[in-house]
């Protein structure tokens, strides 16, 4: 039984689970994309606040 | 820079994630102390001086200047690119270690407690080591070490800029951020090689001429 089970998970789950190169390429565009999102979301943020008067804003804010 | 001083990609991605520490651990001191204390030669003036002085070094001598012997106190013989490797880990230690003990006293002083201190390095604390595992482990790195270092890159650009944010703003680390994802998906693939048997030490095998 042990043997099947073990036999069954090896036909399922092969080293590496996914193919590498592709995990690589959809790792660095995934982190480009969380990136992108953070610097628009910092940039929107500044100009709601500032009005898009200038970037110094947030030391503005800490008086 | 790496490039430059005809680096191998094992010794560049040794730089980038070293040269990471120092930078991350100076600004979360920073979220304690309100001052910027960036050490010496982590500066960005700094850093972009010493690029300027090896870019013309390695113009004037040529690349394979960089790969020439020399010879230090001791009789010690080292390849001139090495020594500005090795010179970059130990600065980086030094500086890293100095922050980190910078931050936590003055963390200490204000009332924080040690776990609360160290829980805010803890996403990046978990990027450094995902990453090095990944690295280490995954056999496509010497194929395409741009993908590798440019993913770490801008998981830790996320990560510095919200640290910047937060000591800014004076707002609360959090524990985990969704950009991480990613690079914990992608190092559980490569170590599900060992979990499954197929241990292949990578950075082993490709680092022992170094």
């Amino acid at each position: 039984m042990l043997n099947f089970v073990g036999t069954k998970l090896t036909m399922i789950f092969r080293a590496p689970l996914a193919d590498e190169y592709t995990v690589l390429i959809l790792a660095g565009v995934s982190s480009f994309i969380g990136w992108t999102h953070f610097v628009v979301s910092i940039i929107r943020e500044m100009c709601g606040v500032l009005r898009i008067s200038a970037f110094t804003i947030p030391y503005k804010l800490k008086k | 820079m790496g490039v430059l001083l005809g680096l191998d990609p094992w010794s560049i991605f040794l730089v980038s994630v070293l040269g990471s520490l120092p930078f991350y651990l100076a600004h979360w001191e920073e979220y304690f102390t309100h001052s910027l204390v960036l050490g010496m030669l982590n500066g960005p003036t700094e850093t972009e001086t010493l690029a300027i002085i090896l870019f013309l070094v390695t113009g004037v001598n040529g690349l394979s200047w960089w790969k020439e012997t020399t010879s230090l106190f001791g009789g010690i013989t080292l390849q001139r690119y090495k020594m500005i490797v090795y010179l970059a880990i130990v600065m980086s230690i030094f500086t890293a270690l100095q922050s980190l003990y910078s931050g936590l006293r003055k963390a200490r002083a204000q009332g924080v407690t040690l776990f609360t201190s160290f829980s805010q390095l803890l996403p990046i604390t978990i990027v450094w080591i995902s990453t090095v595992l990944w690295i280490c482990f995954s056999p496509l790195y010497m194929e395409h070490p741009v993908w590798f270092i440019a993913t770490f890159g801008f998981v830790f650009s996320t990560l510095i800029g919200r640290c910047i944010v937060q000591r800014i703003c004076n707002e609360p680390f959090r524990m985990f951020y969704p950009v991480l994802i990613p690079l914990l998906v992608a190092c559980a693939n490569t170590l599900s090689r060992i979990a499954l048997g197929y241990v292949e030490f990578c950075w082993h095998k490709a680092y022992n001429d170094f």
